[in-house]
């Protein structure tokens, strides 16, 4: 079946996977995919992705003092919360028989 | 309070004057969602946006007030209280608050379409479980008349709300208090979510 919104979802996977920015785009693309790298950003935005409402302030601080920047914390939570959203669609496309973008 | 003084305060001055400007209409602050839309917003918030209102502004077989509806649902299941105060009482200017307030609580409502009230144990399933959604899943909306286009267009529903609420809980968004929520819900029911 054709996906009516496809060609926006891929402007926005496309924006926040690939423009430069503090993470890599690889680290970016593995958490849209659902596949984090490792390291404490990625740990992060696991906790992001399966568990965001136990996030508190120190889960932050603590990404700070060992020295992660405030725009790679920021693309981590995007990136991950974009990959929560894409376990839903991937699930729907499988059962409708839609091509994974 | 928002964790990350770039999303406090970084961001260009087109969109300093636009959150001022959100100020003086809301008569409160602008919604601090608003500040993560805005920050980098070629990054996140401009694709996101156009994306949003596509799905739940552009053509459906739902109604706006089900998407919306839909919306808070899948915010409810995810426990977060920004997305699902909003988007609650944006649904309820467009059906009702009763109605809202009856499906927040119990999962359905007779006053739903039969497709609606047929798709909601889909999104509540699909939010909590995606890894657990099988073809059998589909039957009850088939029964019900549902095309692939209909269940597609909620599962981005479930899809965008998922997005937004972790990004929200892990950014420290403060739910909207009362005032906000009044001129916040009137603005994107009739606005939209193109930034």
């Amino acid at each position: 079946m054709k996906d009516r919104h496809a060609r926006l979802l891929h402007a926005l996977i496309d924006a926040v996977g690939g423009q430069a920015g503090a993470l890599e785009p690889p680290v970016r693309q593995g958490l849209i995919a659902g596949r984090p790298t490792s390291g404490a950003v990625s740990a992060f935005a696991v906790k992001v992705a399966h568990d965001s409402a136990s996030v508190r302030d120190e889960h932050v601080s603590a990404l700070k003092a060992a020295g992660v920047s405030e725009e790679a914390i920021f693309e981590a939570v995007i990136a991950s919360g974009i990959g929560a959203g894409m376990d839903r669609l991937r699930a729907v496309f499988r059962l409708l028989g839609v091509t994974d973008p | 309070m928002i964790r990350l003084d770039v999303v406090r305060r970084g961001h260009a001055l087109k969109h300093k004057v636009m959150l001022g400007l959100g100020k003086l209409v809301i008569g409160a602050d602008p919604p601090d969602i608003m500040r993560i839309l805005f920050h980098r917003h070629g990054f996140f918030g401009k694709p996101a946006g156009l994306l949003t209102h596509e799905v739940l502004r552009g053509a459906s077989e739902w109604t706006v007030g089900e998407r919306e509806l839909f919306a808070t649902y899948v915010s409810s299941k995810n426990q977060c209280r920004f997305c699902t105060g909003a988007h609650a009482a944006v649904a309820g200017r467009a059906i009702g608050d009763g109605v809202v307030a009856e499906v927040l609580a119990t999962g359905d409502s007779p006053s739903l379409s039969p497709k609606a009230r047929a798709i909601l144990p889909f999104i509540a399933k699909l939010t909590v479980e995606p890894n657990k959604m099988v073809p059998a899943d589909l039957g009850a909306l088939r029964s019900a008349g549902l095309t692939d286009d209909a269940i597609l267009d909620a599962a981005y529903v479930v899809m965008l709300f998922c997005m937004y609420n972790r990004i929200v809980d892990a950014v420290g968004c403060e739910p909207l208090d009362p005032k906000q929520i009044v001129a916040v819900s009137k603005m994107l029911l009739e606005k939209g979510y193109e930034l």
